[in-house]
């Protein structure tokens, strides 16, 4: 086990620049996850604390030791692939064993080690089959058995459960935050789905365009994000962002640009006046009986139950906002419904820069 | 008239009732193929068991033949020319495959890695396969002459070797000659088989073997190999029949000689057919036969281990 440490990484293709000076520092024994879109550099960060792509700038230490010209092997590090990158005409046992051959281990050593893993993860039955004898879950297990024989001093996963069904996805999503409670291994498990993100990181990095955009625990990146863009990202459904302006005649309200007026019940508010994107999430929007002081009527478009809450999609004007119900709600398309937002959960965000007003 | 009427009536529904549905969809599915089925007979099927049969007759050309049995083989088995031919088959067959192998592969191989001008490459190593036969080897006819031919001028103005080199007309160079223009013909479709499964071998992997440890040897041997095997079992055996089959480059490069130096197969059961003995040309066209089918029952089976 080790930390990890990225400072000012830089990566270019000619000269196109991918990653623009990332600086992340990973505690030992930390899991922490890279999010961000397709195209974000995610993924090619992972390559590069790997070995697996060339630094064009800055270093990557892991504990401590500057890896920038090391070969992935002699980095300490072990890799779960997206596709489970299992070589198909060797057994389980054979593909999990085949890095402590490489290092020409004994053989009973190999074995032994190889027993242990397949016994963590359930595949001791499996150890004789062919990758190609295995379902998907299976064969992703045999890829992490492949990394945790090795213990190493990084575990690095790209996108591990992209391959996976819906239900198979969360099962294994607990399957390796249980163990990485275990092993205790520094993990960097980089991923688009913030779903992912939030349930298993220990902190989470958010990335666009090659970027930080913004680095901290699940639960604070969620309340507290930074920018826009984080704001957007986080969340599933999505936090409404509505764009607009803050007035002030006598009591301070946002005026929404598609019409309709949201009453602000005070706290820091930017300057009146000025342009500003309202950002609040759906599950901060509470529904009220119509007859509640500055309560806001909208118009509801879809409902979408799924048993134990409700999403409804609904407009303000012209404006769509989402609102999420920890309950069923009966309500059709084309009725009224009132909502009260939650006022030290409404966020401004400059829609320039992005950036939070604070 | 109403106890008649009742069985007629039956048998009029149960003949209705044989030809309704999935029987009537059946044999219009077996009329569907038919045609297909009699050229393959006609095609494929009858000249080769007509082959067969003649194989077992004394005919001549212009004669009927008669069953002789083994005979035209235990004729053959005792010529010196036949076992010529067949240690000269197997030696062709042999050194082409090996060799178009490793040209293949390691041209595949090359044109996979980051090079200039990759395309270019990749087509332009297309070019031997894409010519004709016979153009190809009277083109190597004229290289391998010994008076005013490319390669005595090559090696006789460079210095290399002062001497001038009969390649096709004597006995220690002739083969070898014969074998170096089919692995110059032939190597394309190994390169270009190679290159095909090699594309297809997934990045990830060469990735995880470099993550696990392995050095480029380890690599192919892990990857790299295993990737391409089924591909190049197949084409082991195309080729092998191809090339154990092929006339033209014997032909027209030595006709079998000399003194019978590079005597093949299909040059004898040429060579059997102008002498006007069809029997016994047939017989050394069906004497290839088992060697063919150990061939195909060795790489057959090899796949199928790998597929288990």
């Amino acid at each position: 086990m080790a930390s990890l440490e990225l400072s000012a990484v830089e990566k270019a293709y000619g000269s196109q620049k991918v990653i623009h000076g990332v600086s992340i520092d990973i505690a030992d024994g930390e899991f922490v996850a890279l999010v961000g879109p397709s195209g974000c550099g995610k993924s090619t960060l992972l390559r590069m604390i790997a070995g697996l792509e060339t630094i064009t700038e800055g270093d990557i230490s892991i504990g401590g030791r500057r890896v920038n010209d090391l070969s992935p092997k002699d980095r300490d590090i072990a890799m779960v692939f997206q596709s489970y990158a299992l070589y198909p005409h060797k057994s389980v046992a054979d593909n999990m064993g085949y890095s402590l051959k490489l290092q020409r281990r004994p053989k009973a050593e190999i074995a032994q080690r190889v027993l242990e893993a397949a016994e963590i993860l359930d595949l001791v039955p499996l150890l004789k089959r062919r990758p190609s004898q295995l379902s998907g879950g299976q064969r992703q297990r045999v890829a992490m058995g492949r990394a945790i024989v090795r213990d190493p001093d990084v575990f690095l996963f790209d996108e591990p459960l992209s391959n996976l069904d819906a239900k198979l996805r969360v099962a294994m999503r607990t399957e390796i935050k249980e163990l990485h409670h275990r092993l205790k291994t520094t993990t960097v498990y980089v991923t688009h789905d913030q779903i992912e993100a939030m349930t298993m990181a220990d902190r989470i990095v958010v990335m666009n365009h090659g970027l930080v955009e913004q680095t901290g625990t699940p639960l604070d990146l969620y309340d507290n994000p930074v920018n826009l863009f984080v704001a957007g990202f986080l969340g599933s459904p999505a936090m409404n962002l509505l764009p607009g302006r803050v007035v002030s005649d006598g009591t301070a309200s946002f005026d929404v640009a598609g019409g309709g007026r949201i009453p602000l019940a005070g706290g820091r508010l930017p300057p009146p006046g000025t342009g500003q994107t309202l950002g609040i999430r759906p599950e901060h929007l509470a529904l009220v009986p119509s007859d509640t002081p500055n309560a806001i009527a909208l118009r509801v478009t879809v409902t979408e139950p799924t048993g134990s809450d409700t999403m409804i999609a609904a407009r303000l004007n012209g404006t769509e906002i989402v609102i999420f119900h920890k309950d069923r709600i009966n309500v059709a398309p084309g009725e009224e419904l009132h909502v009260l937002p939650q006022p030290d959960q409404i966020h401004f965000f400059d829609p320039q820069t992005g950036r939070r007003h604070t | 008239m109403e106890i008649s009427a009742a069985p007629s009536g039956t048998a009029r529904s149960r003949t209705r009732r044989w030809m309704t549905g999935a029987r009537r969809t059946q044999l219009f599915a077996y009329a569907l193929v038919l045609p297909v089925v009699a050229l393959i007979i006609g095609l494929v099927a009858y000249p080769f068991f007509f082959a067969l049969w003649v194989a077992f007759t004394d005919r001549v050309v212009g004669g009927g033949g008669n069953w002789i049995g083994l005979d035209n083989f235990r004729y053959l088995a005792k010529t010196a020319i036949f076992t010529a031919a067949i240690r000269n088959t197997i030696i062709i067959v042999l050194a082409t495959d090996i060799l178009k192998f490793a040209i293949g592969l390691s041209l595949a191989l090359l044109v996979t890695q980051r090079i200039p001008a990759r395309g270019f490459f990749r087509s332009f190593l297309m070019l031997p396969w894409a010519m004709p036969a016979f153009v190809a080897f009277l083109t190597w006819r004229v290289l391998y002459q010994p008076i005013g031919g490319g390669l005595n001028l090559i090696l006789t103005e460079t210095g290399l070797y002062p001497h001038v080199i009969d390649w096709l007309g004597q006995r220690s160079t002739a083969m070898p000659s014969v074998i170096a223009a089919s692995v110059w013909r032939g190597f394309p479709f190994w390169f270009i088989s190679i290159l095909a499964a090699l594309q297809s071998i997934p990045k990830d992997l060469y990735e995880a073997a470099r993550v696990d440890g392995a050095n480029a040897w380890e690599r192919f041997k892990m990857v790299t190999f295993p990737g391409i095997r089924h591909v190049v079992l197949i084409t082991t055996l195309l080729s092998s029949i191809w090339t154990a089959n092929a006339f033209e480059h014997v032909w027209l490069l030595t006709q079998g000689g000399p003194s019978d130096a590079t005597m093949v197969f299909p040059v004898l059961a040429y060579f059997g057919m102008q002498t006007q003995r069809i029997g016994e040309a047939a017989a050394v066209s069906v004497a290839m036969l088992p060697i063919m089918a150990i061939l195909v029952i060795i790489v057959t089976s090899a796949m199928q281990r790998d597929d288990d």
